[in-house]
């Protein structure tokens, strides 16, 4: 769910639909921008008694002052609660039963790479972040040192570490004369107004040998092919020499007369 | 002792192994070259260059391969098959594993494009031909078997080259894939020869002068003829379009959205139905229902169509249904273009007549894909891109139609051939079903 980034207006959310029995519902909700979102809660009730149903919410498990409007229908029971922070917001519909619907406000998650990029001792790799739809403010690139997270500071070490920030919402380091030490994992904070997030990429470095392994053992498997094949052939040359000579003149009078019938 | 005469081609026996010999070695050189979209993003994203200059890497070894596949041809009748095909497939490896020290896109160009290339144009002539020798009968079955080879490779090659991208990066895997193509040495050792009593026949060619033998060797009397002309013409710009997707559908899924081994089975599954459309034209010639050309010409345009679509499929489903239809398609052309080219220059020319095309059609090779880069540096999507080759390939179909009869509906008698010695060789030996192109 996405709020477009209007100012002093109350942003209203889908409303959840709940009922009583109902598994508790969750939704993610990204916030790029400051906003005031109202966020609304349905309860369809079968009973006619919707007066005794009791309304809360919660931030973070921490009950809020009930600054909530609730309107009663028959068989529904609206609930809106206006919010302006970040955070995981609840709310919850308690008669003889509960149920309740979480609304997570989070800003925009950037992905980093499931799988680790692959590089070499001596080569030079890119890491990449994107950010597709939302356009971050600035991005900061931390690599882990132990169990630490240590800022990537690409001025200082110019010739190692070189940050490109050719489009706002792509951000790719570029890390040069990679070592052995540099198998780590990075990861690219964006920062938006509302807050930060990060993405993790992982860089594992081998060394040519490496792969050089499984190379020769093809090439070598290839070699041995090679041999048998030219072995088969002499051998089966062998035995036709064999038979060859054991048949003796049939053979040639047979060569001859097909150079005798071409034209 | 030499080898045995033999009076006739033994149709079997260790043909077959020759068989098997041309069908891994047009698996390990069109395969890797139709996966190659996998490594086509890795160079992407480590010299950071932009996909026109990137796509130079697959053009020029598509193009070197087409435009040298006479040197391999000669080679081998000065020295036989055998030896020849080795060195091009040490070659081609070679490329391969010097490609992976890269340390620039030209030396890519280099190793790749010209070294992988010359190997490849050495291997894939005279191993045809040789096949062409074993059989005669069954010769159309023989280089069915050995033509499923690009397609039933790079079903297994595209996900394999990711797997070997995400365990060993670009590097460690095209050094694998240069161990693999190695095998084409192996390939090479299994392509006996083989005398045939035709070959005494041959007289020996009249003395003429240099120039003579180089214009009868390309036969560029050819030239002069307007059906081969145009059909000539009609390949060029068939090839600025068919090699794009080979190129550029990988990086234009992962464009969209789609991962790693999504993108990579988009590939192979046009291989798995590239096999489904060669079998179908190899029926449809054998029916003869309806003139080749036409059926070639109608198909072109589909092919066309259908890339002019893929830029609209923004859903895995769709695209993949879309690629299905292109792999079909792309399939089916290159056999019926090349039984196109027999009826129209005959059966005793057609090796010259190859080769002349081949030339033509490896500067569409050349220039295709890294045009389709530069529209995507352009515009910021492969959209253009897609669209373009489908606007060449249309092209190009609609040229066929100003092939001379072709609207009758009978075929045509191919032209008078010379009662040349060579031509006589050439007779007998690719009588029938010479390969393809350099597009399988």
């Amino acid at each position: 769910m996405l709020f477009q980034p209007v100012e002093n207006v109350y942003l209203q959310s889908e409303p959840f639909w709940l009922w009583f029995s109902s598994a508790p519902v969750e939704e993610n909700v990204i916030l790029y921008s400051p906003a005031n979102i109202a966020l609304s809660c349905n309860l369809t009730s079968p009973s006619t008694d919707s007066a005794t149903v009791n309304v809360t919410w919660k931030k973070d498990n921490e009950t809020l002052r009930s600054s909530s409007v609730t309107f009663n229908e028959t068989k529904h029971v609206w609930s809106t609660q206006y919010i302006n922070q970040m955070g995981n917001y609840t709310c919850v519909f308690k008669r003889d039963q509960e149920v309740k619907a979480t609304f997570h406000l989070q800003v925009p998650q950037i992905e980093g790479k499931e799988h680790h990029v692959v590089s070499y001792v001596g080569d030079s790799v890119v890491l990449v972040c994107k950010s597709i739809k939302y356009i971050p403010i600035s991005w900061i690139w931390y690599m882990s040192n132990g169990s630490d997270q240590v800022a990537v500071n690409d001025s200082l070490m110019p010739d190692k570490y070189t940050v490109d920030e050719k489009y706002a919402n792509i951000t790719k380091l570029k890390i040069l004369k990679i070592s052995e030490e540099d198998d780590r994992s990075y990861w690219c904070q964006a920062v938006f107004k509302l807050g930060e997030s990060k993405g993790k990429v992982s860089l594992k470095v081998l060394t040519y040998m490496t792969p050089l392994k499984p190379f020769l053992a093809i090439a070598a498997e290839v070699i041995i092919l090679v041999a048998i094949i030219f072995l088969y052939e002499m051998y089966s040359k062998k035995k036709q020499m064999h038979a060859g000579t054991l048949q003796g003149e049939g053979s040639n009078v047979l060569k001859q007369n097909a150079l005798i019938m071409a034209p | 002792m030499g080898p045995p005469v033999l009076a006739a081609a033994p149709d079997g026996g260790w043909g077959w192994l020759v068989a098997l010999a041309v069908f891994l070695e047009a698996g390990l050189i069109f395969g890797v070259i139709r996966s190659f979209g996998v490594f086509f993003v890795e160079f992407l994203g480590h010299f950071g260059e932009l996909a026109g200059r990137v796509s130079w890497v697959t053009s020029i070894t598509i193009a070197i391969l087409l435009f040298a596949s006479p040197v391999g041809t000669s080679l081998s009748t000065q020295y036989g098959a055998r030896p020849v095909v080795m060195a091009g497939g040490f070659l081609s490896g070679l490329g391969l594993l010097l490609a992976s020290f890269a340390t620039s896109l030209t030396h890519l160009y280099l190793s790749i494009g010209l070294l992988s290339g010359f190997g490849g144009a050495l291997v894939f002539a005279p191993s045809v031909a040789t096949l062409a020798r074993y059989f005669k009968r069954r010769r159309a079955l023989a280089t069915a078997v050995a033509f499923s080879g690009p397609g039933l490779c790079s079903l297994a090659f595209s996900p394999l080259f990711q797997f070997l991208v995400d365990s060993y990066g670009w590097r460690g895997g095209l050094m694998i894939v240069a161990g693999m193509t190695f095998h084409l040495m192996a390939c090479g050792a299994l392509l006996r020869p083989l005398a045939l009593t035709e070959d005494l026949a041959l007289a020996p060619a009249p003395q003429r002068s240099w120039l003579a033998k180089l214009s009868s060797l390309f036969g560029l009397a050819l030239l002069s003829s307007w059906p081969f002309l145009t059909f000539a013409v009609s390949g060029l710009l068939m090839n600025l379009g068919y090699l794009v997707p080979f190129a550029h559908l990988v990086p234009h899924a992962r464009e969209m959205g789609f991962d790693e081994y999504q993108a990579a089975c988009l590939m192979s599954m046009t291989g798995a139905t590239d096999l489904c459309g060669r079998l179908v034209a190899g029926w449809l010639d054998a029916r003869r229902a309806f003139r080749l050309l036409h059926t070639l010409t109608l198909w072109t345009l589909l092919t066309g169509i259908t890339l002019l679509l893929v830029p609209f499929g923004h859903t895995y489903p769709t695209l993949m249904a879309i690629d299905l239809c292109y792999g079909f398609l792309a399939g089916a052309v290159v056999p019926l273009k090349f039984s196109c080219l027999v009826e129209i220059v005959g059966t005793g020319r057609i090796l010259e007549a190859t080769g002349l095309v081949h030339l033509l059609e490896s500067f569409g090779a050349l220039a295709g894909p890294p045009l389709s880069g530069f529209l995507r540096d352009v515009t910021g999507s492969y959209t253009v891109s897609f669209i373009a080759s489908g606007t060449f390939l249309i092209v190009g179909g609609l040229v066929l139609f100003t092939v001379p009869n072709f609207c009758s509906c009978s075929t045509t008698s191919p032209p008078k051939q010379s009662g040349d010695p060579e031509d006589a060789g050439n007779l007998t030996r690719h009588n029938g079903d010479h390969p393809c192109d350099g597009k399988t």
